[in-house]
C-alpha cells in the first residue's frame, strides 16, 4: 500500500501541471465548471451524491465518508482532447488537468471521519490570435492580436461527516475559496523590422489579473431508507468571492488595483441510486444553481443563465467470481447534460456528455484504479457561434492505509 | 463491507491499461495543441482602447548647448594640432624648441657650420583623414573637387616662448617676420617639410634657449581645419605610414653634407591656438550644433503635453537633420543618453566630461556617421521617452547628444575619444520646416480601462 501511496503522489506531482486550452466557449465570464469527480463517477455519468463504500469512498458527497474504515487517499486527473469550431475555422487542443486530490481520515471507523482535499470547480483557458495590420505614420505595421486567458477557483474543503444513525450520515464542510483569473492581451507588432529582424514597434501587453478568496460552507446528507435505494443531499449556501484585480499596461508606470466582491448563488446537489437486478445500479444526480442571483461583476451578470446538471448512469458492480477474468470488472456508462452558467452569443450554452468506465482493484483491497473515456459536445454553432467536441480520458487512483 | 481478496483480474492488465492511461495524458499534455488561432476570437473583452496613435513632437521645451571640458586633457596635451580655419573656428600652432645643448655624440657642435648644413626645415605629420583629398560623389569625373590639399605654411617666431596653459586663447604677438624659405609655396603630402633658412636656424642654436614659433595657413591655403600629430599623438593608426625614426611632432631637420642621417629637433612644447571658436548657438531655432574637439554637446527637451497620461510608448524616434553643407570632420559615433536637466544651471553652462559622464543614462547611438554626408539621422528612443512619460525620475530629464564618450561603450569604436578630431555637426533649427526640423515622433497605444479603471469590474 505504502507503494500505491508513493506511485499516487509521484503522479498527483507529474501530472499537477496544467498546460495546453479546453474550450474556447471558456474565454469569457465565470469560466466552465469542471468535471471534478473522480473516474469512477465520470464513466457513470457523473452521478455520485448517493454512494458510500467504505473501501472506495466517493468524496462528491461528504456525508458518505462516514463509512471510511481506512486512510483514504483520491486523486484523479485527465487529459483533454478537444476540437472547437467557429465562423473562423477549427482548432485542435490538449490539455491535462488535475481537478481533484482528497483525503479522508476515519476517527469512528464506520461512524464519523474528516476529509480534507484541493478541488478545482472551474476553469478557463484558452488563447487566440488574430492577424492584424494597424496604420501609423507612413509604415504598415503588421503582427497579429493574441489573447490568453487562464485561471481556476479551486476549494479547499475541510470537513467531516457523522452518521448518527444507521441509514443516516450528515456532514459539513468548510470550504476555504480561492482561484485566480489573468487575462493577457498582446498586440505583437512584428513588421517593419530592423535588419537584424528585431521589430521597430514595441509591443502592446494589457494584463488583468483577479486573485479571488473566500469561504463557502457546504452540508450534506445521505439518507437510505430501504437497502435498494440511497438519496444524497448537498446544499452550499449562498457566499461572497473577494476579488482583488490588478490591471497594467506593460512598460507603464501606473497600475490600477481594485477590490470588489462577487456574490455566488447558492447551489443544490441531489442524488440517488437504485439497487437494479444482479449487480446492476441504477444512479441519477442533480445539480442547480442559479447564476442569475450572481452579482459583482456587471459584465458577466448580463450573461448569466441558470446552471445545472442532470447525471444518469447505470453502474455494473464489481465481482469476485474465480476465474471470471473480465466478467469481474466494473462496468459503468453514462450520460450527463448540463446548461453553463452564462450565455455565449446570446444563447445558453449546452453541454452534453457520454461516458463509459471501468476500473481495477488493487491487491488486497487497498485501492482502486478507475479509468473513464468519455465524449462531449459543448455549444452550437447556430446558438453560441461556436462548439466544442472533447474527448477525454480519465484517470484516478483510490489508497487505502491503515494508519492506526 | 468485508470484501473477498480480488484475484481475478491480471495483474498485467491492469499495468497495461495504467500505462496506456499515462501514455494518453503525456499525449495530450498541451505540445500537440495547435498554434494558437482567430478560433474564438470573437469572446474576450480585454483590449486597448488606442492603438497606434501617431504624436509628432516637435516643440522646443528647453534647449542648452553645453561644453565639455576634460581637465586631463587641456589643448595643449591633445594629440592633435589644427592649422586653418572652419566654420568660424581657426587655429594655429605653436611649437616651443630648446636650443641649450641640443649636441650629441652623433652630432657634435662642429657638423653645424653654415658649409656643412644643406638645408633646415620644419617637418610636420598630417593626420591620414586630413591627407586624404576628399571626391565629390556626384562628380562623375573622380576629380578631387573638395578636401584640403593646399596649404601655404608660415612660420614666424613668436616674441617669447608661448605658455601651454594659455589656450584656447589669442595668438602670442611674433616678430613679424617670415621664415620659410620664399617664396612661400603650398607644401603638399602627409608630411610637408617647410623650408627654412639655414642662417635663422645657425643664429638661433648660437643664442641657445628656448623659441617659440607659431605655424600658421597663409592667405591662400584652401579652407578647412587640419589636424597634425602633436608631441603627445599615441594613436599612431591616424597617421599614413612613416619611416622608422620619423618624429611626428613638428621638428626641425637639418640635412648635412656630411652625414647620411639627418638631424631631427623635436619640440619642448607645441598646442593649438584655437584663437577663434565658432560660434554655438544657444537659440535652437536657426540651427544648433554638436562638436568635437573642444566638446559642445546639445541638449534637446520636447513638449510632451500633446501625450496622454500613462501611454504606452511603442515607438519614439529623434529625428535630427544635419547641414551637411556646414558640417565638417571625421566619422563619429553620436549618442543619445538623459540628463537631468539640474545638472546644468544655464543653457550654455560648462561641465566636466566627469560629470556628463556621471549623469548621463546612454539610450542609443549611431556608429560612422559621416557629418559631411549623412542628412538625416533618427535615433530609437523610445525606453528613455517611456521612462520620462513615467516620471520615474525624480526632477525632469532631457536628451543629450554627445560623440561616442568612455560612458556610452557601445558606441565607443575605436580608441580616439572625442578631442582628438575636431568635427563639428550643425543640425537644423526649430525654425526650419516640419520634416527638418528635430522632432520625436511618437507612436503610443493607451488603455483606458487602465486610466480610468470599469473593465468589467464591480466597481
Amino acid at each position: 500500500m505504502k507503494r500505491s501511496v508513493a506511485i499516487l503522489l509521484l503522479l498527483a506531482t507529474s501530472l499537477a501541471v496544467p498546460a495546453g486550452a479546453q474550450t474556447p466557449l471558456a474565454l469569457e465570464n465565470i469560466g466552465q465548471r469542471l468535471d471534478n469527480e473522480d473516474a469512477r463517477m465520470i464513466g457513470r455519468g457523473g452521478w455520485g451524491m448517493a454512494v458510500d463504500d467504505s473501501t472506495h469512498p466517493g468524496f462528491k458527497n461528504l456525508a458518505s465518508l462516514y463509512a471510511v474504515r481506512k486512510v483514504a487517499l483520491n486523486f484523479s486527473a485527465y487529459g483533454d482532447h478537444a476540437v472547437s469550431r467557429d465562423d473562423h475555422g477549427e482548432r485542435t487542443t490538449e490539455r491535462v488537468f488535475t481537478p481533484d486530490f482528497r483525503v479522508a481520515l476515519p476517527v469512528i471507523k464506520g461512524r464519523l471521519a474528516v476529509t480534507a482535499g484541493y478541488v478545482v470547480d472551474r476553469s478557463t483557458q484558452f488563447d487566440t490570435s488574430v492577424d492584424s495590420t494597424w496604420q501609423v505614420w507612413d509604415d504598415e505595421v503588421k503582427g497579429q492580436v493574441q489573447f490568453l486567458r487562464d485561471g481556476s477557483t479551486f476549494r479547499v474543503p475541510l470537513g467531516a461527516a457523522f452518521s448518527p444513525w444507521r441509514g443516516v450520515s450528515l456532514s459539513a464542510a468548510l470550504n476555504l475559496q480561492r482561484g485566480t483569473l489573468r487575462e493577457s492581451r498582446y498586440d505583437v507588432l512584428r513588421d517593419p523590422a530592423s535588419l537584424i529582424g528585431f521589430p521597430l514597434y514595441q509591443t502592446n501587453l494589457l494584463i488583468q489579473e483577479d486573485a479571488y478568496t473566500g469561504t463557502s460552507a457546504t452540508f450534506g446528507a445521505l439518507l437510505a431508507p430501504v437497502r435498494a435505494v440511497r438519496w444524497g443531499l448537498a446544499y452550499t449556501p449562498a457566499y461572497d468571492l473577494d476579488v482583488d484585480r490588478k490591471l497594467e499596461v506593460g512598460g507603464v508606470a501606473l497600475r490600477r488595483n481594485e477590490a470588489f466582491t462577487l456574490s455566488m448563488p447558492a447551489e443544490i446537489r441531489a442524488g440517488m441510486v437504485v439497487a437494479l437486478r444482479g449487480r446492476w445500479r441504477l444512479g441519477g444526480d442533480y445539480q442547480y444553481q442559479d447564476f442569475k442571483d450572481f452579482s459583482g461583476n456587471e459584465a458577466w451578470a448580463a450573461d448569466m443563465e441558470t446552471e445545472h446538471t442532470l447525471s444518469l448512469g447505470l453502474e455494473r458492480r464489481r465481482a469476485y467470481e474465480r476465474h471470471g477474468g473480465m466478467n469481474n470488472l466494473p462496468l459503468r456508462l453514462g450520460v450527463r447534460m448540463r446548461t453553463w452558467a452564462y450565455r455565449v452569443g446570446g444563447a445558453p450554452v449546452d453541454e452534453t456528455t457520454f461516458s463509459a468506465g471501468t476500473g481495477f482493484p488493487f491487491h488486497g483491497d487497498l485501492g482502486q484504479l478507475d479509468v473513464a473515456f468519455s465524449y462531449s459536445q459543448v455549444g452550437d454553432l447556430e446558438k453560441n457561434g461556436m462548439r466544442s467536441h472533447v474527448l477525454r480520458f480519465s484517470i484516478s487512483v483510490t489508497g487505502l492505509e491503515r494508519w492506526w | 463491507m468485508g470484501r473477498i481478496p480480488d484475484r481475478t483480474t491480471r495483474p498485467t492488465a491492469r499495468l497495461i491499461l495504467a500505462a496506456v492511461g499515462l501514455l494518453w495524458l503525456a499525449t495530450v499534455a498541451g505540445c500537440t495543441s495547435d498554434d494558437p488561432s482567430a478560433v474564438g476570437s470573437s469572446l474576450g473583452d480585454l483590449g486597448f482602447d488606442l492603438v497606434l496613435q501617431p504624436l509628432n513632437a516637435d516643440q522646443d521645451a528647453g534647449f542648452a548647448a553645453l561644453s565639455i571640458e576634460d581637465p586631463d586633457i587641456p589643448v595643449n596635451r591633445q594629440e592633435v594640432l589644427y592649422l586653418g580655419e572652419q566654420g568660424g573656428t581657426s587655429s594655429s600652432i605653436l611649437v616651443n624648441f630648446d636650443f641649450t645643448d641640443i649636441f650629441s655624440e652623433d652630432f657634435p657642435e662642429s657638423l653645424f657650420t653654415d658649409q656643412n648644413i644643406k638645408s633646415v626645415r620644419l617637418s610636420l605629420t598630417k593626420l591620414k583623414f586630413y591627407g586624404t583629398a576628399v571626391v565629390d560623389s556626384s562628380d562623375t569625373t573622380g576629380n578631387v573637387t573638395s578636401g584640403v590639399t593646399n596649404i601655404y605654411y608660415s612660420v614666424r617666431m613668436l616674441d617669447a616662448p608661448f605658455d601651454t596653459t594659455a589656450f584656447p586663447g589669442p595668438v602670442p604677438p611674433d616678430q613679424g617676420v617670415e621664415l620659410v624659405k620664399g617664396p612661400v609655396d603650398v607644401v603638399y603630402g602627409n608630411e610637408p617639410l617647410i623650408p627654412l633658412y639655414k642662417e635663422d636656424f645657425l643664429a638661433w642654436l648660437a643664442e641657445g634657449g628656448t623659441r617659440g614659433f607659431i605655424i600658421s595657413a597663409a592667405a591662400g591655403s584652401d579652407p578647412g581645419l587640419v589636424g597634425f600629430a602633436s608631441r603627445e599623438l599615441d594613436s599612431y593608426n591616424e597617421l599614413a605610414d612613416v619611416a622608422v625614426g620619423t618624429v611626428v611632432a613638428p621638428n626641425f631637420v637639418v640635412d648635412f653634407d656630411s652625414e647620411d642621417v639627418n638631424f631631427l629637433m623635436p619640440p619642448v612644447a607645441d598646442t593649438s591656438t584655437f584663437d577663434a571658436i565658432g560660434p554655438v548657438p544657444e537659440n535652437p531655432d536657426d540651427r544648433f550644433v554638436l562638436r568635437t574637439g573642444l566638446r559642445s554637446y546639445p541638449v534637446l527637451r520636447f513638449d510632451f503635453s500633446g501625450l496622454p497620461a500613462h501611454a504606452f510608448i511603442n515607438r519614439a524616434v529623434l529625428a535630427v537633420t544635419n547641414d551637411t553643407t556646414a558640417s565638417f570632420g571625421n566619422f563619429h559615433s553620436l549618442v543619445i543618453s538623459e540628463l537631468p536637466v539640474d545638472l546644468y544651471t544655464t543653457p550654455a553652462d560648462t561641465l566636466t566630461l566627469a560629470e556628463l559622464g556621471d549623469a548621463a543614462y546612454v539610450v542609443t547611438g549611431q556608429t560612422s556617421l559621416d557629418p559631411t554626408f549623412n542628412r538625416d539621422i533618427r535615433f530609437d528612443v523610445t525606453q528613455a521617452v517611456q521612462r520620462m512619460v513615467n516620471q520615474v525620475y525624480e526632477g525632469e530629464r532631457a536628451l543629450v547628444m554627445t560623440a561616442g564618450e568612455d560612458f556610452a561603450p557601445l558606441y565607443d569604436q575605436g580608441s580616439l575619444d572625442p578631442e582628438f578630431y575636431f568635427s563639428q555637426f550643425d543640425f537644423l533649427g526649430f525654425a526650419a520646416p516640419d520634416s527638418l526640423r528635430p522632432h520625436l515622433e511618437i507612436t503610443y497605444s493607451l488603455s483606458d480601462s487602465l486610466v480610468t479603471g470599469g473593465n468589467g469590474g464591480g466597481q
